[in-house]
């Protein structure tokens, strides 16, 4: 090789990272991890939990389980003080109704005759009755005398029988349900301008609203504390223990790697050869990602890092080999194949994880891919100019020789030991036990689960994540189905099955609604019924002239536009979505019994009982499934590759052995250990498969000639995987940790089970002449 | 409860501080005024409602007593039309309607418009002229028949509603006006029933009785 073309390898890192820092969008936020199921409305629930107006608000919560409540001063100065901080759009108090009341009357008083109720037959016919019409009259001079006369007052004028405040009854009471469910803590609701999942604006809005209370609490004796939950504190922890986690491995990995190159190896100059070409294969499977996606995710960057583990096998099995040769050029043009069928195996692996359909691994397959293909093509080409000068020692990997050694001389008893084993695993596999809550995965962010229903529970009775999802074409379908909801749900609080609910009534009805409740109420306005609402007037001693006339005109329907531009948007913007083409209402729920509000709405087209958490779990199932799907296509397509190249179906079995051995080993281990088995696990034993049948395909080639030296460079490329994905495992991510375990302990079996299983000396033979 | 009952007791404690609150010298100020407000034994005082409403034939008419009792407790108890019993004690109020048998137990909260008269409760119960006038314009006239203090919100002082507290020379407020923007008005007649040991014990089991004790 040219010292120029030497030269150009040297200098390619620097400038692909020149390339990579002034091109490449580098992303941590949670976007590319959300995982959304797989119709229409959970993409758009998906979409609404990244960037809808419930993103980006937070709860927070101030007291203390032991103290006296806050007051109610202090929480007004902590609000102005919150309003101050930028990025903040507004604070306000879920309990706040005063900004409200003037709504009420200002738009809501032209509507008694559209808005008064969901049932106007069975209301108005009970209103226009003498009795109806006293009690009416007793209850308008009740609220006249209140301090809120002022208000109803002016209602009045417009809707004497106070019929808008009818469906409002029920929403003064949900809301005096907020002030009282927990007195020892006060709440404020914090609304920002950037989206929930925008995890580096959201954390210095954390820190702000942290050093705000704390400033505040300087002057107080008293030990509130300040609690906070939502998407964007949710997002903010994810992505510092992704950060954490991409620095950690990142770091570790690279360290650990270079030691353990270094041990083996002996040699600075073959540390610096293999790791200038193992960061251009890093930096082009960066470049390539962010081609192909637009932007590269630190998570990506996390598990890719084991590429480096998987990539530093060629250039190993290629030193190794060339270390003693005369043509050392040769020698590694020798192992080509090898490492060429190698290469494809780990790939299809990798292809299988972005196949897996969780989200974020499409990235990390095309990551890993790109640098596997890279890592081959510069092995094979690049690699042997630069070692053809050099000499190096045999590799001696401690233990390796007395392993192969001793599985020799006690093969048959290790191998009667291993089908035990085999065995036992087997009869395990049966009990397998399945993950079927995909919240285990992630139990590193129990504590903000734990904080979020604490905090909720201060707030609302409403049980979060659960809810009645109804979608239409458009506002005024969906707002019409949701009325048919309205009395289903009714009839369920009627038999103890559901303690309330809250939806977009009394706030909004439907055109079609508004049109039918105002024509009835038109033929209930008679003579007959002015003449009896005037006598009730006059026995309450309220004004007959100001009051005594029934004049409801027909107004044309309120609209969620209309509703929207007024305050009680942000009260109810998280009970409706709608985009161009779709509209969904979600009826959130207080107490209630799943099963009765899953078969009350089975059978009504558009309206399904929503449940996060059951949305999860079945996707985990699918998710599940899926991998099943892609182990067993995956194997099967390495196997056929191995029968393809070997013509030989034993001998592909017997290169595959090792592998699936090691698979089944682990899978035993698992179900003996009763830990539940995910999706992650089945894609690490893919992932495992691919990585060891590299080492069949080595030992079973073994096309060095030397089976003690192929041995060694297997048990070097061991290393390096077991290192890597045992650095993966030192993060906190537990999908990581599982990907990580699973891997590393199937590579290391593998490569043990390699000696038992696969007889060299006769292969050896088969494969061709030593150099 | 009714919602509208409930921001109701809010406002008759409000009253209630500025009826024990107020008494006044010929030659009084404002700032002596405030400062001989602190009472050291317990009131009663007799009241007669008579409330004005454009939308009522003729005029609502209630009464009962007042209750104070220091340093920080006071009592309503309106009898007609129908009992009822609202107090406030320091930063907390408190309502009992006996013939619904409903209680309510809630902290002052400056911020509402409907509280507003609490504010004026706890400047003159505190003598703190400052949040007084913090909060209202403040006209105090003393004249040798009696004297007149009118409170008119700060923020919005051509809003219509006022405040006129008034009594004789060197005596207790007798009459309160509450004049209200759209026109509506209250109006409560007070007379001085009895003090010391007997109303102390009244007021007493009237605030067991309205925490339901």
């Amino acid at each position: 090789m040219s010292r120029l073309l030497k030269m150009l390898f040297y200098l390619l890192p620097p400038l692909l990272v020149v390339i990579a820092a002034t091109t490449v969008n580098f992303k941590t936020d949670l976007s590319a991890f959300i995982i959304a199921g797989d119709n229409v409305e959970e993409l758009l629930l998906a979409s609404e939990m990244q960037s809808g107006a419930l993103s980006r608000r937070y709860l927070i919560s101030v007291g203390s389980e032991s103290l006296k409540p806050v007051p109610k001063a202090f929480m007004q100065t902590l609000r102005t003080r919150l309003n101050a901080i930028d990025g903040v759009v507004d604070v306000w108090s879920p309990e706040q109704q005063n900004n409200l009341e003037p709504v009420l009357q200002s738009l809501y008083g032209h509507y008694g005759g559209a808005l008064y109720s969901l049932d106007p037959e069975e209301d108005l016919a009970a209103l226009f009755t003498p009795q109806g019409l006293t009690q009416r009259a007793e209850f308008l001079k009740q609220a006249l005398l209140s301090p809120q006369g002022a208000i109803v007052k002016k209602i009045a004028l417009q809707d004497p029988l106070l019929l808008i405040l009818s469906g409002f009854r029920t929403v003064g009471e949900q809301m005096r349900q907020t002030t009282q469910d927990d007195a020892q803590f006060r709440n404020l609701i914090l609304e920002t301008e950037a989206d929930g999942l925008d995890a580096v604006r959201q954390s210095r809005i954390q820190t702000s609203i942290d050093a705000v209370f704390n400033e505040l609490m300087q002057t107080h004796r008293e030990a509130w504390q300040l609690e906070m939950t939502g998407v964007p504190v949710f997002a903010a922890a994810t992505q510092k223990l992704i950060q954490g986690d991409i620095t950690q491995v990142s770091i570790l990995s690279s360290l650990a790697l270079m030691m353990l190159f270094l041990l083996l190896f002996r040699s600075f100059g073959a540390l610096f050869q293999v790791f200038t070409l193992l960061m251009t294969v890093v930096l082009s499977a960066i470049l390539a990602t962010s081609i192909i996606f637009g932007y590269v995710h630190g998570m990506t960057v996390a598990i890719g890092s084991t590429l480096i583990g998987i990539c530093i096998d060629y250039p190993i099995h290629a030193l190794a080999h060339a270390a003693q040769a005369e043509n050392k050029s040769a020698a590694i043009v020798k192992i080509w194949p090898s490492m060429l069928l190698g290469g494809v195996t780990t790939l299809i692996g990798y292809a299988a994880l972005g196949a897996s359909g969780y989200p974020g691994f499409q990235q990390v397959a095309v990551y890993a891919g790109t640098g596997i293909v890279a890592a081959l093509l510069l092995t094979r080409f690049i690699l042997p100019g630069l070692v053809a000068d050099g000499r190096r020692g045999r590799l001696n990997v401690p233990l390796v020789a007395v392993w192969a050694s001793f599985s020799d001389h006690y093969r048959r008893w290790l191998l009667v030991l291993l089908l035990v084993l085999v065995g036992a695993s087997l009869f395990g596999v049966q009990s397998l036990r399945w993950l079927e809550d995909m919240q285990d995965l992630t139990p590193e962010l129990n504590y903000l689960k734990d904080n979020d229903k604490r905090i909720r529970a201060r707030m609302v009775s409403i049980e979060p994540g659960r809810f009645v999802m109804i979608t239409a074409d458009d506002t005024e379908s969906v707002l019409q189905k949701s009325e048919r909801v309205y009395t289903v749900l009714e009839q369920l609080k009627r038999q103890g099955d559901l303690t309330d609910y809250f939806g977009l009534y009394p706030w909004l009805l439907s055109a079609e609604r508004q049109w039918h409740n105002q024509e009835l109420l038109q033929r209930y306005l008679t003579d007959e019924n002015r003449r009896l609402w005037r006598l009730a007037l006059r026995q309450q001693g309220l004004s007959v002239e100001r009051l005594g006339d029934l004049n409801y005109p027909k107004q044309e329907p309120l609209t969620l536009e209309r509703v929207f531009a007024t305050p009680v948007k942000r009260l109810i913007d998280s009970r409706v979505i709608t985009t161009e083409n779709r509209s969904v209402v979600m009826i959130w729920l207080a107490d209630h019994k799943p099963v009765a509000l899953q078969e009350a709405f089975a059978s009504i087209d558009g309206v399904r009982y929503f449940s996060q958490r059951d949305m999860l779990n079945d996707m985990t199932r699918d998710y599940t499934d899926r991998a099943r799907i892609l182990l067993t296509v995956g194997l099967a397509l390495i196997m056929l590759l191995l029968i393809v190249r070997y013509k030989n179906p034993v001998k592909a079995i017997r290169t595959l052995l090792p592998a699936l051995l090691a698979a089944l080993l682990i899978l035993g281990f698992w179900s003996m250990s009763g830990a539940a088995i995910s999706f992650l696990h089945l894609v690490g034993f893919l992932l495992v498969v691919a990585i060891c049948v590299d080492y069949g395909i080595f030992y079973q080639e073994n096309r060095g000639g030397d089976i003690d030296l192929t041995y060694q460079a297997m048990a070097a490329s061991m290393l390096t995987s077991v290192l890597a994905f045992g650095c993966l495992g030192t993060a906190e991510s537990t999908s990581l940790k599982i990907l990580a375990g699973v891997v590393a302990l199937g590579v290391l079996l593998g490569f043990l089970f390699c000696p038992l299983i696969i007889r060299p000396t006769d292969d050896a033979k088969s494969v061709g002449p030593k150099i | 409860m009714n919602p509208i009952k409930r921001h109701g007791f809010k406002f008759g404690i409000g009253l209630i501080a500025l009826i024990f609150s107020c008494t006044g010298r010929s030659e009084d100020t404002l700032t002596a005024l405030m400062q001989r407000m602190q009472s050291d034994t317990a009131v009663r005082i007799a009241y007669r409602e008579t409330r004005t409403l454009e939308l009522m034939e003729s005029p609502w008419l209630g009464s009962g007593y007042m209750y104070s009792l220091p340093p920080d407790l006071m009592i309503r108890e309106q009898l007609q039309p129908e009992r009822v019993l609202m107090a406030v004690k320091g930063e907390q109020m408190f309502y009992y309607d006996p013939s619904e048998d409903v209680r309510r137990q809630d902290e002052m909260d400056y911020d509402s418009p409907l509280t507003l008269n609490l504010t004026v409760f706890k400047a003159l119960i505190n003598a703190d002229e400052d949040l007084l006038r913090k909060v209202y314009r403040v006209d105090f006239v003393s004249r040798e028949q009696g004297w007149v203090m009118t409170l008119k919100p700060k923020q919005s002082k051509e809003s219509g509603f006022s405040i006129v507290i008034s009594g004789p020379a060197g005596q207790q407020a007798d009459r309160i006006e509450v004049k209200q923007p759209d026109g509506d008005s209250s109006e409560f007649a007070l007379q001085k029933d009895a003090e010391g040991v007997e109303v102390e014990a009244e007021v007493n089991r009237l605030y067991l009785e309205l925490q339901g004790k």
